[in-house]
């Protein structure tokens, strides 16, 4: 699939993606692109095309969950605190990378990157900084976190404990999908069989302990971000959660105890229409796939649910505050497209981390499409279009035949090993660049608008460069006031259970409770799973 | 060439030398010259089509050989691109303990557009790091054709890896290379296809004329198996018997290298392409400069 | 030039974002050079292993995390003082305009953010090995206050 939009050439214009579109979409064009669309169906009916609920944001507008988090937990709060008082309704935490690949902030390899791009967290202690006033009953909380995902939430619930709530109230998500991980995003530990039975083992513990939580959210986001086609992102993603179902199957799961807390997570590109159409032909595509394969008898178990980020790789470096625009055209899109949740980058994102200022824009962004622009007054706004409907069966048509390819490869784990997905998303994300070099596809102010001289500056949000000394010390005293003979022993109990089938969910949360910081349970567990690095796609 | 440094281990000298031999600037006579004293390390070849998992297994032998205190080298070897003569050498990118470890020395190399997978100055790489005590060399290369079959001319012993999924053994170019493998490694055993490949192989082996190399259940993803597959290379330098294809294919690319590297051969090229001589011509020609009656 | 340049492309750092790194390699093999890619998350003390056992005549490093500031310093450091300093060094990924000056002063020759084109780059490539063959200097170690950009 090659995308041109070859502005000399009025007979040929394509999407984003590739796909060709008409100079105007007619009943007949729709037809042709494979379009049945029901007249009569409305949001709330299968197969959801048209929204998940009845009455869509009347009942309740999308959750404003903006991304965030940076250096310490201490800092952090201060910002949850600042967008929850602008009227933001869910949190999400960023954790810095050494957080997200179970280092700490003392490992030697955490040098230069705590708090960089999110919050260091390192034991139970942060994460009740983290949340310091802020009422876990109430809220709703993201975290994008994958290969330690299940210390995360046990630190998350171990904190919840200690704050004396209900821990079975708790509601919110956690990213938990290493599949997407090896493929585009990278920050996986583990090899994949263990990856895999962390993630069922999360899904078991909170069928049973914490309903409300969603256990994974898989993502096509970094796909998207990777390079890919908006048909691979629909693609990837609804096969990753394939394979997530399978595996929980074969470890004895119902399909309706856990699917119907799967949930997803999208990419949000400039291509108005595409976009729009994306969301209908995925939700449409995963409940056929769902009830094709697994004939659940709960018909949350093929809902599919998801959040929408806009895409950080439309971002520019140059002319920054074109960005705000492009913000606001892939916001429309994901409201347009009926999403339950939503976070707007910030404009500065491509030259550095978002300062309070950009951070403020971003989210209202949101608010004014939902509170101005009137578009969230009517479910699925585009249903009907002649153009919408044709490229939402086309989207459904092609992404489902690509869900066909890796089945054939023998599902999405194998076709990762072996290097398809990366070297699919390598090829789609080269054959733009070269777009962009050679001027077909145009880009303001990176080859086409540019500005002859760029003298503004713009303050990023900076990180104090004390932030690790913070942290080690943190360590150090937790450390010296926990009782160490117990924790040598919870953790070398965590290295016998990896080695059996026994869910490994119970002894993380005593290993929390008794103040082990994430480094120290990673490891124990490392010793038994090794690690792992997947092809690469070249 | 700083020979004492090299001498001394250290590590630009030599990685500058062997820049010298690629670019044909440093030639075995004189590396013979230099390094009088020429101990011979194991030579393993590590062969097989992409995507059978080749860096994995070589990533566990390595670390097998960093554990018994070896000293290692190794060559991947890529091929250029045809068109613009660049290549992506990404060996590296899977392997974890590439740049670890003072006795490992890790080197990719492209094919440079010259005929077969590997270039054909990798016997003179080959002989440096012998004469600088190394004991292990591992050439890591592309095993997809006919071309590849080169690598057994510079190698003592070697490895074809195959994976349940990647296509028909019996092809005609992989029969070749299967006549010489020392060692056939099936990888990927978590695969339901991994023990009917390794049966079908062990059937097409038993056809051969040659003795058969054996064949082993692997997976370097899961680490499973390793432990034989060690023991059997530990066997076979112990023990190795000279096969008859091995030593065909060993003379034949000697005799090329032979060829092309004298000193006549463009006058030769030039008095063909006028159609000045035939080709009877000159091979009498070059017989006679290298005396061959 | 019949030379072919060897050129490692490093990922310091924690983050797994590739996406420019791969792009890179792949069109500067396509300009004719041979790149070794190292892959994600390598340390300094591993990427100046690479750079020395591949004999690289470039090394060009890709950050997305922030941690720019502390690995880069650290790489040239080491290069240098193992001999390198004679190797091109240039960057890219989101280093903010103000960190810049300190990298470039430390060695780093040119520094390539997101919307660079592979022409801009093969452009400093070439005006590098002018400079080195001119014998001016221009490798991470040498005296200079040149820059590409």
């Amino acid at each position: 699939m090659t995308g041109l939009n070859d502005s000399g050439n009025s007979e040929v214009r394509k999407t984003l993606g590739g796909i060709e579109v008409p100079i105007i979409a007619t009943k007949k064009w729709s037809e042709d692109m494979g379009s049945t669309a029901d007249e009569n169906l409305t949001a709330g009916e299968t197969p959801y095309t048209r929204g998940i609920h009845e009455k869509m944001y009347r009942t309740r507008t999308w959750t404003m969950r903006q991304y965030a988090g940076f250096s310490s937990a201490e800092e952090t709060n201060k910002r949850f605190r600042m967008l929850m008082e602008l009227g933001q309704n869910g949190l999400s935490v960023a954790f810095d990378l050494p957080t997200q690949l179970g280092l700490d902030s003392d490992d030697p390899m955490s040098e230069g990157e705590v708090g960089k791009v999110g919050v260091a967290i390192d034991s139970v202690e942060d994460m009740k900084k983290l949340f310091d006033e802020i009422p876990l009953d109430l809220v709703s909380t993201s975290m994008t976190i994958n290969s330690p995902a299940i210390v995360l939430l046990a630190m998350y619930i171990v904190c919840a404990e200690e704050k004396n709530i209900e821990t079975r109230g708790l509601r919110g998500t956690i990213q938990n999908d290493i599949l997407k991980e090896y493929i585009a995003r990278g920050t996986h530990i583990f090899p994949p069989s263990p990856s895999i039975r962390l993630i069922t083992d999360i899904f078991e513990y909170c069928t049973m302990n914490l309903p409300n939580w969603n256990t994974i959210s898989v993502s096509g986001y970094h796909i998207r971000e990777a390079g890919s086609t908006a048909v691979q992102e629909v693609a990837y993603t609804l096969s990753n959660a394939l394979a997530y179902i399978d595996a929980a199957i074969s470890k004895g799961l119902d399909i309706d105890e856990f699917a119907p807390q799967i949930s997803f997570f999208f990419n949000c590109h400039n291509d108005f229409f595409e976009e729009v159409s994306k969301f209908r032909a995925s939700r449409k595509l995963w409940y056929d796939l769902v009830n094709e394969r697994y004939s659940p008898k709960n018909k949350k178990s093929c809902l599919l649910r998801f959040h929408t980020q806009v895409a950080g790789v439309s971002l520019t470096a140059q002319q920054p505050q074109n960005n705000i625009s492009r913000v606001t055209i892939q916001a429309l899109a994901s409201v347009c497209g009926g999403t339950q949740s939503l976070h707007t980058n910030s404009f500065d994102e491509a030259i550095g981390l978002p300062t309070e200022k950009s951070a403020t824009i971003a989210l209202r962004t949101q608010q004014i499409i939902a509170e101005e622009s009137g578009v969230a007054n009517v479910a699925d706004p585009l249903g009907g279009s002649y153009l919408v409907e044709g490229l939402t069966s086309k989207i459904y048509d092609l992404a489902r035949e690509e869900i066909l390819k890796i089945d054939k490869l023998g599902g999405s784990m194998k076709a990762i090993e072996a290097g398809y997905q990366q070297r699919e998303i390598h090829q789609a994300a080269f054959r733009f660049q070269k777009e962009v070099e050679s001027g077909i596809r145009k880009i303001i102010g990176v080859n086409y608008g540019k500005n002859e001289e760029e003298n503004d500056e713009y303050s990023i949000q900076s990180i104090n460069s004390k932030i690790r000394e913070h942290q080690i010390k943190k360590i150090k005293d937790l450390k010296s006031n926990r009782n160490e003979k117990i924790c040598q022993s919870i953790l070398r109990e965590i290295n016998k259970i990896s080695s059996t089938d026994e869910n490994i969910f119970p002894i993380v949360l005593e290993a929390v409770r008794a103040r082990c910081t994430l480094g120290e349970i990673i490891n124990s567990m490392k010793e038994e799973f090794g690690t792992y690095r997947p092809p690469s796609g070249f | 060439m700083d020979i004492i440094k090299l001498k001394n281990g250290d590590r630009r000298s030599l990685s500058k030398t062997l820049t010298m031999i690629e670019k044909g600037d440093l030639k075995s006579a004189d590396i013979k010259e230099f390094f009088p004293a020429i101990n011979e390390a194991e030579v393993w070849a590590i062969t097989g089509s992409p995507g059978v998992g080749k860096s994995c297994i070589s990533e566990h032998i390595i670390d097998n050989w960093l554990q018994e205190n070896k000293k290692i080298a190794v060559l991947a070897v890529d091929p250029s691109s045809p068109l613009s003569g660049g290549a992506l050498l990404g060996d590296r990118i899977r392997i974890s303990n590439s740049d670890n470890s003072d006795n490992l020395f890790y080197r990719s190399l492209a094919t440079r557009g010259q005929s077969g997978a590997i270039p054909s100055n990798i016997s003179d790489m080959i002989k440096l790091f012998s004469a600088l005590d190394y004991e292990k060399i591992l050439i890591e290369t592309v095993g997809a054709g006919q071309a590849e079959v080169r690598v057994a001319s510079v190698s003592k012993f070697i490895i074809l890896v195959e994976a349940p999924d990647s296509g028909d053994i019996l092809q005609a170019e992989k029969a070749g290379l299967m006549e010489l493998a020392d060692i056939i490694v099936v990888n990927k055993s978590d695969l339901e296809r991994a023990n009917e490949k390794a049966e079908q192989l062990k059937l097409a082996l038993q056809l051969s004329e040659n003795e058969s190399p054996n064949v082993f259940l692997i997976s370097a993803k899961e680490k499973l198996g390793f432990k034989d597959l060690f023991l059997e290379m530990k066997e076979l330098e112990k023990n190795k018997k000279e096969n008859k294809s091995k030593s065909k294919i060993s003379l034949s690319f000697a005799w090329e290298s032979l060829l092309w590297n004298y000193k006549g051969i463009d006058l030769i090229l030039q008095k063909l392409e006028s159609e000045k001589i035939t080709i009877k011509e000159a091979i009498n020609e070059i017989m006679e400069e290298f005396k061959i009656d | 030039m019949d030379e072919r340049l060897r050129i490692v492309i490093a990922k310091p750092g924690l983050d797994g974002h590739d996406r420019g790194a791969k792009f890179v390699a792949r069109a500067l093999r396509d300009a004719g050079h041979e790149v070794i890619y190292t892959g994600l998350r390598r340390t300094p003390e591993e990427i100046v292993r690479t750079v020395i056992d591949e004999d690289a005549d470039f090394l060009g490093l890709s950050s997305l995390s922030g941690a720019h500031n502390f690995l880069i310093p650290k790489i040239i450091d080491l290069l240098i003082s193992s001999g390198c300093g004679d190797v091109i060094v240039f960057a890219g990924g989101i280093i903010p305009e103000i960190d810049r000056p300190r990298l470039f002063s430390k060695g780093v020759r040119a520094i390539f953010g997101p919307g660079t084109s592979s022409t801009n780059m093969n452009d400093f490539i070439l005006l590098t090995v002018e400079r080195r063959e001119s014998n001016s200097p221009v490798g991470c170690g040498e005296e200079t206050d040149w820059r590409w950009n």
